[in-house]
């Protein structure tokens, strides 16, 4: 293998590709989600009036449904649209543009990881492509999904924290943990994986930060001062109810089990029942088991999260031919450990943890910053395979060809796949998935809502009200002070149920017609009876019929 | 850093481990696990009526394959159990003892396997310590332990093939060696149904590793060669001839190639992007052959999995592992990634490289079968899980040894202690105490005690109607009533219905066993015997309570009903 003249050219070719991947029809698929359209339109109320929805000034973590999203996400959007206007584009794209800057930055690691290896520009290049082409990362790319922001954050602070440890630059520190506070800010699970991760760092750079111990503590106060105001934020309990919904003290299995195991004992008071089943090392077992779970092949490369939203058909988190790389890479990293490969290694580690530490494992989203330092060992793991194919080509060059073709075959086959059951099945399988249809709904009823009393829309897709209010360009100073959120549920959501002429609730339509007449309804197609007045019927941009219209 | 210790040492510690390993076994065999499986049941009256007649069940003299549910057990299990049951009696100790015994003398063939390597100074880094270590490891794993306590043919199996290992390892240097090897791999064959694979796999890895020496010493001895594989061959025949003949039904049940996608799935997912079988979409991305490869994978991985490993086992059988608990013990979450980690470091040492492949291909037979995880079709993994966790404690034990200070050596090596302890300990108890209560369920506790309260007073009703399932309740009134093998083979009959690839036996004396449609009419003086979800209740004017069977997790698993004059 030659030394490449040019990576650069090579890797506009690979932004390229990421982009592409990323960036079509970004707006229309898949549909808009309640989360999505929560961040477009908080942003959107703060661009006009300075404050959230439910009236809230500047927020660092939304209310939205009484879920407390961390608000950086928010904050970036608020100039996209600003420009572009409310709309899905403004909402997904700054995520997207996160994505591709993301591969740059995996080029950039791996650059400072394999430092001084002789094809150091092979293994960036392979490196980038491999998270390029990445299914996991793909998935939210394509969404206003804050976890990928967040995993970007943290990212740009390693590559600037490398860095440093080389060229001992004190703006590169600095610039590192400036890039750490701000993912604290956009995502729950980089606030557990982010201290482990540089608990890991300290360890394994302790000598380098030591001796530059002036440069640490200065750049540790400035990045403490930003973190100030997110922990002025944390004591406010309301900020803990979503993680406390999902968090594994709410699953009651393992408690439930220490009872049974001990009613199998004899005494079940006994000392020796009570030390060996209890939630100590019940609650423990589960948390190892939840971690254990991110890293089952299943998980990883044949069928992906449970959550459909999560997920692609028949496809895992990464391509059944990372198994391979995978393998050969991570052999060749655990016999040649220097500081950045137990760097990368320590990353693979504590990448589940915060997602271990909620009852829904493995779960893709939570985890989603485990798709970095798999695609550093991926892509070593693919340069190995290619170099040593070219190694037993011994110079023929036609031979070689056809490894490499073969190889890059294989590869193209696995992404031609993943992109088919993207774009063919995912929509039509995973129906629920996503708000399809509310767009065309909400398009329909806004020409119509003059004609009637009032809009009774069903609550069987999650959250519709938000969904309204982003496709209506609804004022936010009207909403405001205009509403009320329910009380929470017991996964700790609320809900909007009425705002103007719009009613939310699911529809029990022998009840609602005498009540509503003069209203037009909105209800699922199993919700509206045949016999029903019905004027139109929805379709979602996937085909299947989401809603049927009834004027009563 | 070498930890060399005399021989006496170490022949102290490995008879100490020995006798570890028999304690762990041995100890209350025939009530934990609390019950009887049907195989073990089948297993021992086929000995027993062995013992007594030369004949099978069926009558059938010294067959190599028995034919017993119509599963086509093969016969090594059962010759040996001749032996306790003819010493001990027909009992649910008797029929476990061969394979107690088999894990006790695996713990002696893994040593003296390690101890082959170490000879040839494969691992020099390596000394007698991490030899010590693998026997313990085996000796106490909760996996390999499991599986030796139970009639479990697979385990037997696993004693022989490493007993094949050994002899290979033995023949590199003397050629003669190499008739044990295969002699010892034919009796896998002749032991357990997986073997057949299994065997195979090792056979192939140990020719791949040793493929210089074991060209080199081939070259030299290519007509005994020739002889041993003409015997080998005359020996497998009939097993293979079997095999055509009645074996295909059952690979046919549990191979995962016998369950493709339902076609309405199919043609419903097809539906979405508007293709169909003939498309080329289909070709490249939904065809069958990449559906079964998934297929395949995913319990491949399964078997690699944390879950499987250590936090909840054999989820689609929970006969085969105890509660709550993984196949290994949680120690190994420290000593397994360590021992990895060393075995990448030193991958051209043939032990690592034998002992990896293994691990990688033993899960092979049980991905290739129909569940999703099988504990017993993969047991062959527990040599690897005991060498290479064997890796890792050894280098952990001279790490902490070599820690210069006392203090952090004290602390760090009561830390490990306890670790280890409470690892330990956790197992025992859900070994020991839990599965004889949590368990008996899956043993079939119900059954056995439901047969045992029947088979004094059957004789005084006119008839007893039994209920029938694929636990084969006839073979507990053959084993527990010691039925006269040779007037059992007169009356023998199996009948095969569609569905599974086993029979069902009908009719036993004035036993009859039906699948009963609760409730059923019946004339007086019959007794009813049925499970407590199918007979969920009853009239007291129709029936008297004999007995309720209590499982020891306090479920009533069987009733004993008998029918009142009306």
């Amino acid at each position: 293998m030659k030394v490449i003249r040019k990576p650069i050219i090579i890797l506009a070719v690979i932004l390229f590709i990421a982009a592409v991947l990323r960036l079509v029809n970004l707006g229309s698929y898949p549909a808009l989600n309640a989360d999505e359209a929560s961040i477009g339109y908080n942003a959107f109320s703060l661009l006009l009036t300075g404050k959230d929805e439910h009236g809230n000034p500047w927020p660092l973590h939304f209310q939205s449904f009484n879920d407390y999203k961390p608000g950086l996400y928010f904050y970036l959007a608020m100039p996209f649209i600003y420009i572009f206007g409310l709309n899905e584009v403004s909402v997904r794209l700054p995520n997207a543009l996160f994505a591709i800057i993301s591969v740059i930055f995996v080029y950039l690691l791996s650059g400072e990881v394999f430092v001084s290896h002789s094809k150091k520009s092979y293994i960036q290049l392979l490196s980038a492509f491999v998270l390029a082409i990445s299914p996991w990362h793909i998935h939210f790319s394509r969404g206003a999904w804050e976890v990928n922001v967040a995993t970007s954050f943290i990212l740009a602070g390693v590559v600037f924290f490398l860095k440093f440890t080389r060229n001992k630059s004190f703006w590169a520190l600095i610039a590192s943990g400036v890039f750490f506070v701000l993912s604290l800010y956009t995502y729950h699970a980089a606030r557990v994986v982010l201290p482990l991760l540089l608990v890991g760092v300290g360890i394994i750079y302790r000598r380098i930060l030591i001796s530059d111990s002036k440069k640490l503590l200065i750049a540790f106060l400035i990045c403490s001062v930003f973190i100030l105001p997110l922990l002025n934020e944390l004591k406010n309990g309301s900020v803990f109810s979503r993680v406390s919904g999902v968090g594994l003290f709410s699953d009651i299995g393992p408690f439930a089990r220490t009872n049974e195991q001990r009613g199998e004992h004899k005494d079940y008071q006994a000392l020796w029942p009570t030390l060996l089943h209890n939630k100590v090392v019940n609650y423990g077992l589960a948390f190892l088991a939840n971690w254990g779970k991110h890293f089952h092949g299943e998980f990883l490369f044949l069928s992906g999260d449970i959550i459909q939203r999560n997920r692609v058909p028949e496809t895992g988190q990464m391509y059944i031919f990372d198994i391979v790389t995978l393998a050969i890479g991570m052999v060749w990293i655990l016999r040649r450990l220097n500081k950045g490969l137990k760097l990368v290694l320590w990353w693979l580690i504590v990448s589940p943890f915060a997602a271990a530490f909620t009852f829904q494992s493995p779960h893709a989203l939570r985890a989603q910053n485990m798709v970095i330092p798999l695609s550093i060992v991926s892509g070593l793991g693919l340069f190995l395979i290619l170099e040593n194919s070219s190694k037993l080509a011994r110079g023929r060059f036609l031979l070689r060809s056809i490894f490499v073709g073969i190889v890059f075959l294989v590869i193209g086959w696995g992404l031609a796949r993943y992109q088919h059951m993207y774009w063919i099945h995912m929509a039509k399988e995973y129906k629920y998935s996503s708000q399809y249809g509310v767009k065309g709904l909400v398009n329909y009823v806004r020409n119509e809502e003059n004609k009637y009393r009032g809009i009774l829309v069903t609550s069987r897709y999650d959250q519709p009200y938000i969904l309204f209010l982003f496709y209506l360009g609804y004022p936010p100073d009207m909403f405001q002070y205009n509403h009320t959120l329910t009380p929470r549920d017991k996964y700790g959501f609320s809900t909007v149920e009425k705002f103007d002429k719009y009613e939310f609730r699911s529809i029990d339509f022998d009840k609602e017609r005498p009540r509503t007449s003069g209203y037009l309804i909105a209800g699922t197609p199993e919700e509206i009876p045949d016999e029903a007045n019905i004027v139109k019927r929805i379709y979602g941009s996937n085909g299947l019929e989401y809603f049927e219209v009834v004027a009563n | 850093m070498k930890t060399q210790t005399n021989s006496r040492t170490r022949t102290v510690f490995l008879v100490f481990i020995l006798l570890v390993a028999a304690f762990l076994r041995f100890w209350k065999l025939g009530s934990i696990p609390n019950g009887l499986t049907p195989d073990e049941a089948a297993l021992g009256y086929n000995a027993y009526s062995i013992l007594k007649t030369g004949k099978d069940e069926y009558g059938q003299r010294l067959p190599l394959v028995f034919k017993s549910f119509g599963d086509y057990k093969p016969g090594l299990y059962i010759y040996l159990s001749t032996v306790p049951v003819f010493l001990l009696g027909l009992s649910d100790f008797s029929v476990r003892v061969v394979s107690a015994l088999a894990g006790v003398v695996a713990v002696f063939l893994l040593f003296k396997i390690v101890g082959e390597f170490l000879n040839k100074k494969d691992i020099v880094r390596l000394g007698s310590l991490f030899q010590m270590l693998c026997a313990a490891s085996i000796a106490l794993s909760p996996w390999h332990i499991h599986f030796s306590r139970g009639a479990w043919e697979a385990n037997l199996s696993l004693t022989l093939t490493l007993a094949a290992i050994l002899f290979f390892l033995r023949s590199l240097k003397t050629f003669g060696y190499f008739f044990y090897f295969l002699l010892s791999l034919i009796l896998t064959i002749l032991t357990y149904h997986g073997a057949k694979l299994s065997s195979v796999i090792v056979f192939v890895i140990l020719v791949l590793v040793f493929f210089n020496d074991f060209i080199g010493v081939l070259r030299k001895n290519i007509f005994r060669l020739l002889v041993y594989l003409v015997f080998s061959f005359v020996i497998l025949l009939p097993v293979f001839l079997n095999l055509f003949e009645e074996g295909w039904g059952r690979l046919a049940v549990f191979s995962v190639f016998s369950y493709p996608r339902p076609p309405e799935l199919l043609s419903l997912f097809l539906g979405e992007g508007n293709e169909s079988k003939m498309s080329l979409t289909y070709l490249l991305f939904h065809s069958e052959g990449l559906n079964f490869l998934r297929g395949i994978l995913g319990r491949w991985f399964n078997h690699l999995s944390f879950q499987f490993l250590f936090f909840a086992g054999d989820w689609s059988n929970p006969r085969h592992v105890p509660p709550n608990h993984g196949v290994l013990p949680l120690f190994d979450l420290i000593t397994l990634p360590l021992g990895f980690f060393l075995a990448v470091k030193d991958l051209r040492s043939k032990l690592i490289r034998f002992f990896v492949t293994w691990l990688i291909l033993a899960p092979l037979p049980a991905a290739l079968s129909r569940d999703s995880v099988s504990a017993v079709r993969s047991l062959n993994m527990v040599a690897s899980f005991a060498v290479i966790p064997s890796l890792g404690a050894s280098y952990f034990i001279n790490f902490v040894l070599g820690i210069k200070k006392v203090f952090p050596r004290i602390l760090v090596s009561s830390l490990v202690v306890v670790l280890f302890l409470g690892s330990f300990l956790y197992f025992l108890d859900a070994y020991y105490i839990h599965v004889p209560v949590h368990n008996a369920k899956y043993w079939e506790y119900g059954l056995r005690e439901a047969v045992k309260a029947v088979l004094p007073i059957k004789d005084s009703y006119r008839k007893v109607i039994f209920q029938q399932s694929y636990v084969q309740p006839y073979i507990y009134f053959l084993f527990y009533g010691k039925y006269d093998p040779a007037s059992y083979q007169q009356k023998a009959s199996l009948t095969r219905y569609l569905g599974p690839d086993v029979g069902l036996v009908d009719r036993l004396d004035n036993i009859e066993f039906t699948y009963l449609s609760w409730p059923i009419v019946v004339e007086e003086n019959v007794l009813v015997v049925g499970t407590s979800d199918v007979i969920v209740s009853y009239s007291e004017n129709d029936y008297k309570l004999i007995k309720n069977i209590i499982d020891p997790d306090g479920n009533v698993s069987y009733r004993i009903l008998e029918s009142r004059r009306r």
